[in-house]
């Protein structure tokens, strides 16, 4: 998957979590810039994102991560 | 050693010139010996095993699943062995009590002839804190987030540094390593500014709560007598004691560790002007909230158990409930387990623990057709009498927990809360024990202020920092003079624990 195709497939998993359709993400989007996305959300945000991708996070990266650049950076780490 | 009496002064005086002696590179090695000596000095050499038992295991267990685990499966098995022994210590010196407890408890409810002794071990000091802060080392390690400490001594420190072990906060190892290891230079800043908070949680713990705890014990204890009015101010001052007094307990060891140049976490943010009770739990006790979040919730709700059961709700129930239920069980459980952190009673369990997640629940429930109804009927939300309203209603909700948890025993409470509704004469306040209301109130007022301040992000040390050092000392002074003359302490006066030092 291209860094594009990975951004599609977030705004994807974005909307269904945060049930918003306007919903779009790019690196720099933050738990600031969603209304619904505090600690808990973000959990099943995790969980939703690895489901997608068939990939695994660690509670490090859960609790480290700090804006969807990041979170992509180790999907496409994963994947390779 | 009390940190409220003068002998820790005296302590704290000697131990900060055999600090200071010592070459900065071996500067934590004193504050090891420093430390030691005040857990002995405070309870015993016999307690020091149970804490040694603690460093080992958890030395130990680190270090073979940093360097000896080959695959996730044996280091899984380390961790949760480890696990399994730092708590099962916790649990057999504080828990115990839990199993007569619940026979009792069934023995009184269906009046049952049976009734099973308590057992009273002692705990070593601080264990309750230490253990969480151990506990989140080792699975930090399990996590590759922290380097297993190859140093015993280095690692002994972590766990015994005596400011942590009277009531927290629980810290996490990467912090508390960069706060022990780094060269500490003789500050003259570090230590004004150490001793003026250390002074300023004495006049919170002296003349706020041990003062206010004179009339709360006066009153508790004989809630037959002083019902009605006398028991809904109570419970307001214990709400003030108890913050005066976990919070100066804080401010006390913060102080006195930045004496030692090493910074330990805040542990309180302005909890009472808090909106909600969600928030107010995000500024109260911050360092046993963020470890129940990190090591209790955040694994639990990553679990598959608790994804399928999600999956399932959501098909039963519709999205937005279904990914409610697996929230509410998650933090069900988290509360259950600070419940029981406060002490093995059902008081607590429901004091601590079922009953804010009640509110809780109940709280994500009606937000937001709460926030629906607020619109529609076009409700100023942003002005000065909303945001008072949301401080005050949090802060009766609190004190409606407060009323449980002062309380002798759950059923008494239910006693109390009776006699809150039956009348009692004007004149009874006469007997309750005088104190220094207007000296009182004067430190009220100043911890409100300081309070406010921080709430809006005014960092008030730091302000204090930049003031000229003659209006510091004025302060200083002003603080030591109220609390030598107004002060709960000395010949008539018993000397009051902590009460978060007794969980």
């Amino acid at each position: 998957m291209t860094k594009e195709e990975i951004y599609n497939a977030l705004d994807e998993v974005f909307q269904e979590v945060f049930d918003d359709d306007e919903i779009h993400v790019n690196e720099s989007t933050t738990a600031d810039d969603i209304e619904d996305w505090d600690s808990l959300e973000h959990i099943n945000l995790v969980v939703a994102v690895e489901n997608k991708f068939g990939i695994k996070f660690n509670m490090n990266e859960v609790t480290t991560m700090k804006n969807v650049g990041e979170m992509v950076d180790i999907i496409l780490e994963r994947q390779q | 050693m009390r940190i409220t009496s003068f002998n820790f002064f005296v302590f704290l005086f000697l131990s900060l010139v055999v600090f200071y002696i010592f070459p900065k590179k071996y500067r934590w090695f004193a504050l090891l010996g420093i430390s030691i000596f005040f857990f002995v000095f405070s309870s015993s050499w016999k307690l020091l095993l149970y804490m040694i038992f603690g460093i080992v295991v958890s030395y130990l267990g680190s270090n073979i699943i940093e360097k000896k685990c080959k695959n996730d499966k044996s280091k899984k098995i380390v961790l949760f062995l480890t696990l399994f022994l730092i708590v099962g210590e916790l649990a057999i010196l504080k828990y115990i009590n839990i199993f007569p407890a619940t026979i009792n408890l069934f023995g009184s409810l269906f009046n049952l002839d049976i009734y099973f002794n308590t057992i009273n071990l002692l705990a070593p000091l601080g264990i309750s804190y230490y253990t969480l802060s151990l506990i989140g080392y080792v699975t930090d390690v399990y996590r590759t987030t922290s380097k297993a400490q190859t140093n015993i001594l280095k690692h002994a420190l972590f766990t015994c540094y005596y400011p942590l072990l009277i009531s927290g906060p629980v810290v996490r190892y990467n912090y508390m390593q960069r706060e022990f290891f780094e060269e500490k230079k003789l500050d003259f800043n570090n230590l004004f500014i150490g001793f003026t908070r250390l002074i300023y949680g004495l006049l919170k713990k002296l003349v706020i709560a041990d003062q206010l705890s004179q009339v709360v014990n006066a009153v508790f204890s004989n809630y037959n007598y002083y019902t009605g009015w006398y028991l809904v101010v109570a419970v307001i001052l214990y709400a003030i004691q108890i913050y005066a007094d976990f919070s100066g307990c804080m401010d006390i060891v913060i102080g006195a560790s930045k004496m030692y140049g090493v910074n330990l976490p805040e542990n309180f943010n302005s909890p009472f002007f808090s909106k909600n009770l969600s928030e107010f739990w995000r500024r109260w006790h911050i360092s046993l909230g963020t470890w129940g979040k990190d090591y209790i919730m955040y694994p639990l709700l990553k679990a598959n158990i608790f994804q399928k059961i999600g999956k399932k709700c959501k098909k039963l129930f519709g999205k937005k409930i279904g990914k409610l239920i697996p929230t509410i069980i998650s933090i069900l459980l988290l509360w259950l387990f600070i419940g029981l952190w406060h002490g093995a009673s059902y008081k607590y369990i429901f004091a601590a623990g079922i009953l804010p997640w009640i509110y809780l629940t109940v709280g994500q429930i009606v937000e937001k057709p709460i926030e629906k109804l607020t619109e529609k009927l076009h409700i100023k939300t942003e002005c000065f009498s909303f945001r008072l309203f949301q401080s005050l209603r949090t802060f009766f909700f609190m004190c409606v927990i407060w009323l449980f948890a002062c309380s002798p025993s759950l059923r008494e409470s239910i006693y109390i809360i009776k006699n809150i509704f039956v009348n009692a004469s004007l004149l009874l306040r006469n007997e309750l024990p005088v104190i220094p209301i207007l000296p009182i109130l004067f430190s009220v007022t100043i911890v409100f202020i300081v309070d406010y301040l921080n709430y809006k992000n005014i960092d008030v040390s730091l302000k204090f920092k930049e003031q000229n050092l003659i209006f510091k000392f004025i302060v200083l002074f002003a603080f030591i003079i109220t609390i030598l003359i107004y002060g709960a302490y000395g010949p008539g006066y018993n000397p009051t624990d902590f009460i978060y030092g007794g969980f």
